[in-house]
């Protein structure tokens, strides 16, 4: 096993002492270049709108879910899992359009969910699936933890206090 | 700026090397005694409740929801397998290129590098050892017997639970004594159903609540430490703002500190004991500054080498004079070896169909633990000693995530109830053996000058008749309580990644064959104690944090009394 250098022990040291702030922003955790175009961007937005709406409860995208997608994307996937994502989130617009003859930006929900149904199932090949499932997944884990719904529809407790180990379920 | 040229200002009553569980106990034991001490530890500083940056964060808090990055994995093949190494807990453990070590076998070293070591990141659990689990190697020939019985480390049981806060029932099972203890958690309905399956079945297996090392109800002496009752955050590994469970930042040394009588140096390596061959003993220890590699002497009456145990061995190895070219005490030439570990290898998983009524509510920092029955009494299988194992049931929610849209986020936020899961896993002895051993690299140094250490420890033919005789039991007892859908696993990890490696400085009452005597004394080097996990004979089954606390706090005791007989 290789030994670290001197100057990396006294780096890792200070970063060590530095405590709080240094282990928390995500951007000094990586100096991966993966990036999302204008256009990818978009595409990621009506995706995950589509996967988790608005309504009266807010949906993916008012909640900023985007950002913890990207996030997740950028920071914990290998190159090659990223790079299929970009490649698919880039396809997307073509494949609805050959598919419905419109832009997906101008569809309607339920138009936009059937191609989610088609992407899922594999119809658009085996790369557009395994991303739409990464996607799905991330949109899900990122939408149930943020604030808003952990707090208002998750009943969150940080420090409960107390254990029943047997509570009836009221009906 | 810490080098005082004045060794009269380096010299202490006792040095006290690390402060983890057991260091952060011998300080707390020396300072109440009146003995002025230092504590030198390796990692950096970590003041209670200062410096848990995480501790009071949500999950929406966290960019990565707790998990690592990418590159933090590739970095770190070892520590990523550790349970506890995801991004709010990952400030508390090395990092691999931080203190590398060769792996003559494979072997998963997960520490903890700071004040406090890794009291911040233990499970928690303390079940006592009874006089079965002493009488082990004595009764199979297999290793070097205990110089100590249970009813020696009784009192001292007692004296750490009162002051630590150890949450249990007296159960009264003679495999697992009972303590002094404060109310004990609940079990769920489920626990409880397999409980009484088994009492129906068995007349040897219990399920009890575990004991473990929660204030369910503070007493006096836990608001003089300043901690309070246990929330059931189950956040503990990021520090615990209540002090509501054991560590050493929140109990034992802000207490030792208040006596006046503690100095406490973190960034401090100690290189090795200074063993003096006039005097015939050793007078101090050589410290590496963490940052500046510079070295400096400190010198005390008596010192207590607990390091956690592969680095207590390592500071013992690299303790070379004339007198001790082997190793600090080491005439036997069993230092470093009779490493031995827990075997955490199998685990089991079930569902139960019923009590669909109920659920649990809120949260506990505790499960359900059945105490070892294998050759408990005699030898009665093909295997040496036994495992125990943890045991707990639980209700999840579940949701739909097949569609997507509207109806995907009603199903989110309508979550439904899942059956009854229950699982088991088991924590068997192993067994000591000489070719099970950590040695130095006699040429290789690290980032600080020392040696590299060499892990050189494997599992036995024991080890895998044990994995197949739990979960040929295990699935028999979900069975005959009702259980279906029981599916058992093998996971192979390697040793190291139970982080209850003990043993290669044991005890024993003939110097031929052990380091230390029945005082976790050593033999050759009367002023010279080791009480963490190097000390362990044997390993028994029982997480072994408390019976550290304990040896540590009998040995100090005897340390203050020799010292004041004049024989240290």
């Amino acid at each position: 096993m290789s030994q670290i250098t001197r100057r990396e022990w006294v780096k890792g040291m200070a970063l060590a002492t530095l405590g709080t702030v240094a282990f928390y922003d995500a951007k000094s955790l990586s100096p991966s270049n993966f990036n999302f175009s204008l256009a990818e961007d978009q595409t990621l937005e009506l995706i995950m709108g589509a996967i988790i709406p608005e309504s009266s409860i807010p949906g993916a995208i008012s909640l900023g879910v985007p950002n913890f997608v990207k996030t997740m994307m950028k920071d914990c996937y290998e190159v090659k899992a990223q790079q299929s994502f970009k490649n698919v989130m880039g396809d997307i617009p073509k494949l609805f359009l050959n598919e419905n003859k419109k832009e997906i930006s101008m569809a309607s929900e339920s138009e936009k969910e059937q191609f989610l149904f088609q992407l899922e199932k594999g119809k658009h090949g085996v790369e557009a699936q395994k991303t739409l499932a990464t996607l799905k997944g991330l949109t899900i884990q990122g939408y149930m933890s943020t604030e808003y719904i952990m707090v208002n529809h998750l009943n969150y407790q940080m420090a409960p206090g107390f254990f029943n180990g047997c509570a009836p379920i009221k009906k | 700026m810490y080098i005082l040229n004045n060794a009269e200002k380096r010299t202490y009553g006792a040095i006290v090397i690390g402060s983890g569980i057991a260091g952060g106990w011998a300080a707390k034991e020396f300072c109440d005694k009146g003995v002025k001490t230092l504590v030198l530890e390796r990692g950096r500083k970590v003041t209670h409740n200062e410096d848990y940056p995480t501790t009071l964060m949500s999950p929406w808090e966290f960019p990565h929801r707790g998990r690592l990055t990418q590159e933090e994995i590739d970095a770190n093949p070892i520590a990523s397998k550790c349970y506890q190494f995801k991004e709010d807990s990952k400030h508390f453990i090395v990092k691999d290129k931080e203190h590398p070590y060769e792996q003559d076998k494979p072997f998963d070293w997960i520490r903890g590098y700071q004040v406090g070591g890794k009291s911040l990141l233990w499970a928690r659990q303390t079940q006592r050892w009874s006089q079965f689990d002493f009488d082990g190697p004595a009764r199979d020939g297999y290793a070097t017997p205990w110089p100590i019985n249970y009813k020696d480390i009784d009192p001292w049981y007692s004296h750490v639970e009162y002051f630590a806060g150890i949450s249990g029932n007296k159960d009264g099972l003679d495999s697992l004594p009972d303590g002094d203890f404060l109310p004990g958690y609940e079990l769920t309905c489920v626990e409880k159903h397999f409980q009484s399956e088994l009492k129906k079945h068995y007349k040897d297996r219990h399920v009890i609540s575990a004991r473990c090392a929660h204030i369910s109800e503070p007493r006096e002496i836990h608001l003089q430490q300043g901690r309070g009752r246990c929330l059931s955050r189950n956040l503990c590994q990021r520090g615990c703002p209540y002090g509501g469970y054991f560590s050493s930042n929140a109990s034992t040394l802000p207490w030792a500190a208040k006596t006046g009588n503690l100095t406490l140096r973190p960034d401090s390596i100690v290189e090795s004991v200074i063993y003096d061959d006039k005097k015939k003993k050793a007078v101090g220890v050589r410290v590496i500054d963490a940052h500046t590699n510079e070295m400096v002497e400190y010198y005390a009456k008596v010192i207590f080498v607990t390091a956690a145990a592969l680095n207590t061995n390592a500071i013992l190895l690299n303790s070379k004079s004339d007198r001790f070219p082997n190793g600090l005490g080491n005439d036997s030439g069993v230092l470093g070896k009779f490493v031995a570990f827990h075997n955490y290898r199998a685990s089991i998983s079930a569902e139960y169909d019923g009590y669909f009524d109920f659920k649990t509510e809120g949260s506990r920092p505790t499960s359900g633990y059945i105490p070892r029955f294998r050759n408990l009494y005699k030898q009665d299988t093909n295997f040496l000693r036994g495992y125990a194992a943890g045991m707990s049931a639980r209700r999840a929610n579940t949701t739909d995530r097949d569609s997507v849209g509207e109806s995907l986020k009603n199903s989110l936020l309508n979550p439904k109830w899942t059956n009854w899961s229950a699982g088991s896993h088991m924590m068997g002895e192993t067994i000591p053996k000489e070719t099970n051993k950590i040695t130095l690299d006699p040429v290789k140094k690290d980032a600080h000058g020392l040696p590299i250490m060499h892990m050189d420890v494997s599992y036995d033919d024991n080890d895998d008749k044990m994995v197949k005789d739990f979960i040929e039991q295990f699935t028999e007892m979900y069975t005959k309580a009702g259980f279906k859908n029981i599916r058992s696993r093998d996971s192979k990890q390697a040793p190291g990644l139970d982080i209850h490696e003990m043993g290669g400085c044991r005890m024993g009452n003939d110097p031929k064959t052990s380091m230390l005597n029945k005082w976790n004394q050593m033999h050759a080097v009367k002023n010279v104690f080791v009480s963490d996990g190097a000390s362990m004979t044997s390993t028994s089954t029982q997480n072994p944090s408390l019976t550290y606390m304990a040896l540590t706090a009998r040995a100090v005791d005897y340390a203050v009394k020799e010292m004041k007989k004049g024989n240290l």
